[in-house]
This record gives C-alpha cells, sequence and structure tokens, in this order.
C-alpha cells in the first residue's frame, strides 16, 4: 500500500515555515557574502601594498637614476648642443656646386695644350659654369675640343660662341653644367 | 514578514557595499598598474639617457668643439675672411676687394655673403676657392668669376657663411636624447676635418691706452 503525506497543519503555519526557510537562507548569503567581502578585500589590499611598494621602489630607482644624469649635465648640454647644430647643418646639405664647377674647371686648366689658355670663368650655386679660353694655334682646336668633349663630370656642355679674331686667334666660350 | 525584511535589507546592503568597495579598489589597482608601466618606462628611457651620455662623455666635448667651430653662433663672417686670408697667404695669392653683405636670417640658420678678389697663379687660385669647402665655419661659394690678368688669374669670390644661435634651453630630464646615427657620425667625422679656425670670438686686447698728460 502506498504512503500517503498528509499535511494537518493550518495553511497560516505552512507558509511561516517558508519565510523561515528564505529567512535563514538569506542569513546564510549574509555570512557567506561577508566571507567573500572579507577574503575580496584581503587579497585587494594585498595586492595594493605590493603595488605601491613596487611603485616606491622603481620611483626611488628613476630618482637615483635622475641625480646621475644630472651629474653629467655638461655632458648632456654638448649632447643637445651637437644634436642642434647637427640638424641645422643637415639643413645646409653638403653638396656645394660651385666648388664642384671650379674643381673641374681646374682639371681642364691643369691639362690645357699649348696655345689654349683661360680667358674668364663663371661659376654658380647651382653648378651652372660658362668658361672661355683663347685658342691661339689653330691645330691645337681638335684636340683641345676632343678632350672637353671626353670630360665625364658634366651633364651638359655645349659650346655658346666660337669666334675668330687674327690678333688673339679663336675664342670659345662653353656652357656646362656639372654633374 | 519582519523576520525576512531584516536580512534581505542586509544581503542588499552587502551587495551593495561590495559593489561600491569592489569600483574603488578596482580603480585605485588600475591607477596603480598604470603608474608602475609610466614608472618603469621612465627608468628605461632614463637608463638609455644615463649609457648614452656615460658612453659619449669623452667624445661629445670634441664634436661640440668642431660644430661650434663649423657653425658658429654668432655672424661668421670675419672667421670667415680669416680663413680666406689664411688660404690665399698659403696659395701665394694676394687678397683685396673684400666686402661683407648684410646679414640674412631665417628661423634657423643666419647667414652673410663675404666678396673678394684673390690673385694669383691659376692652380693657387683654384685650390684656393676648392680649399674653401672645407673650412670651419661652413660657407658654401655662391659665385664664381675667374678672369685672365696677364699671365695669372683674377678670381672674384662670393662666399655665404652660416651661424645660428645655440640652443637656449635642454630637455627634461626624463625626455631621451636619442643615437647618433650612422650618417651623422659620418658628418661628425667630417666636421672634425675642416680647417679649425684660429679664433672663434674675437677678444678686446688691453692696449696702454691714452697717455694722462697730467699725470707727468
Amino acid at each position: 500500500m502506498a504512503a500517503t503525506n498528509i499535511n494537518l497543519l493550518p495553511v497560516d503555519l505552512s507558509a511561516k515555515s517558508q519565510a523561515a526557510r528564505l529567512g535563514s537562507f538569506l542569513k546564510k548569503a549574509t555570512k557567506v557574502l561577508i566571507g567573500l567581502f572579507s577574503v575580496a578585500g584581503l587579497l585587494s589590499g594585498i595586492f595594493i601594498v605590493v603595488l605601491s611598494l613596487q611603485l616606491d621602489s622603481v620611483n626611488k630607482k628613476n630618482e637615483t637614476l635622475r641625480q646621475n644624469i644630472s651629474a653629467l649635465e655638461t655632458t648632456e648640454q654638448k649632447t643637445v648642443l651637437v644634436r642642434n647644430r647637427l640638424e641645422k647643418i643637415k639643413i645646409l646639405g653638403d653638396k656645394d656646386k660651385a666648388i664642384g664647377s671650379v674643381a673641374i674647371l681646374s682639371g681642364i686648366v691643369s691639362s690645357l695644350p699649348s696655345g689654349v689658355s683661360l680667358t674668364d670663368a663663371n661659376a654658380d650655386l647651382s653648378g651652372g659654369l660658362t668658361y672661355s679660353f683663347n685658342v691661339s694655334d689653330s691645330s691645337v682646336l681638335p684636340q683641345f675640343l676632343g678632350s672637353l668633349m671626353a670630360n665625364q663630370s658634366f651633364s651638359k656642355l655645349g659650346i655658346k660662341n666660337f669666334s675668330f679674331s687674327p690678333l688673339s686667334g679663336y675664342k670659345i666660350t662653353l656652357e656646362a653644367q656639372a654633374k | 514578514m519582519n523576520a525576512l525584511l531584516k536580512p534581505l535589507l542586509i544581503v542588499v546592503a552587502l551587495i551593495i557595499v561590495f559593489v561600491g568597495a569592489f569600483n574603488l579598489v578596482a580603480a585605485r589597482i588600475t591607477s596603480l598598474i598604470a603608474e608602475n608601466e609610466e614608472a618603469i618606462k621612465t627608468t628605461q628611457t632614463l637608463q638609455t639617457k644615463l649609457s648614452s651620455l656615460e658612453s659619449t662623455q669623452t667624445q661629445i666635448s670634441n664634436y661640440a668643439q668642431s660644430l661650434i667651430a663649423a657653425l658658429p653662433a654668432k655672424n661668421s663672417s670675419l672667421i670667415a675672411l680669416s680663413q680666406a686670408k689664411s688660404l690665399a697667404a698659403e696659395n701665394s695669392l694676394v687678397l683685396d676687394n673684400i666686402s661683407v653683405g648684410s646679414e640674412l636670417s631665417d628661423a634657423a640658420i643666419s647667414h652673410v655673403d663675404v666678396i673678394f678678389d684673390v690673385t694669383g697663379a691659376s692652380q693657387g687660385v683654384f685650390s684656393m676657392i676648392e680649399a674653401l669647402s672645407n673650412v670651419a665655419p661652413i660657407s658654401r661659394v655662391s659665385k664664381v668669376k675667374v678672369t685672365a690678368v696677364g699671365a695669372s688669374h683674377k678670381a672674384s669670390v662670393a662666399l655665404t657663411s652660416y651661424w645660428a644661435a645655440l640652443p637656449t634651453q635642454i630637455s627634461a630630464v626624463s625626455d631621451p636624447l636619442g643615437d647618433i646615427s650612422p650618417q651623422e657620425q659620418e658628418l661628425l667625422n667630417k666636421l672634425g676635418g675642416l680647417r679649425q679656425p684660429q679664433f672663434l670670438e674675437l677678444t678686446p686686447t688691453l692696449g696702454a691706452g691714452k697717455i694722462d698728460p697730467f699725470s707727468q
């Protein structure tokens, strides 16, 4: 024969028991929450203390480094000066095209055949060079012009003027652009 | 019902306090972690800066000296002229018709034109002009006009000489200095090889002064 549960208690008494169970659960939950709260608080506190100590130690180390750097203030000033000068010198660049043109002209003049002389020359910042030669002997003219054409230092070379005077001979004016 | 309300209120209050405290603690921990990371970064920067300063301590003085000669702090026309005069003498040239233009400045670099004539043997004239590219202060030949004068040559040279004001402040201690790149090192070596001027700044010489006629 199957067992039958019979509740003989009044209905209000039964409800009171459920509330008591809920109350008991809430009390237990309160205890658990307080426990969790305490553990979390303790762990957080330890973590904060560790982090603060670590920060303090790093800050002390930084302070020592700052003091060491301050002791090298003269070197630092000179380093700043060096960097400043370098940046400004870099703006200027290192290519002096007029001097480059003069160097090329110097090479040409040093190997001029006899009877050829430099009369005038103009070199400018852009590397442009205009120069004139006087050639008294026509027999050296092909050799001289040939040596100019063979010169690899120019990106452009052209004859600007070519004239002849019975007194001074040939006058050749050339226009060139240094590479 | 009252018996149920009290523990319920306690639980709710605990949860509110817990959430509030959690936010505060989390904010503090986050802030500490950020401060630590920042401090560690600063340590690395400072260590790099210190080791850089320590390693360049001996060289930097030489570099600073040659760079100040290469790009002086004040008008460099007199120094450039002194160098030109010295080079002219070395190449047995006559230096004359000297004139100095007016100063031209921009934000970074100032310059002035120094104009002069040199007369002598052509190779001496060319050697002198070529040598101008290797003198301190840094100068650029902006124009050269060479003319034949009998057996010799005369060159009218316009030389642009540069200078720049010195930096007025150094960076903060924790700011990195930055390393010298290989290109910069090459430039430093080149600048170190420039012909150094005889003076960088003219100092007044103490003369005898005027004789006091009443002191005798």
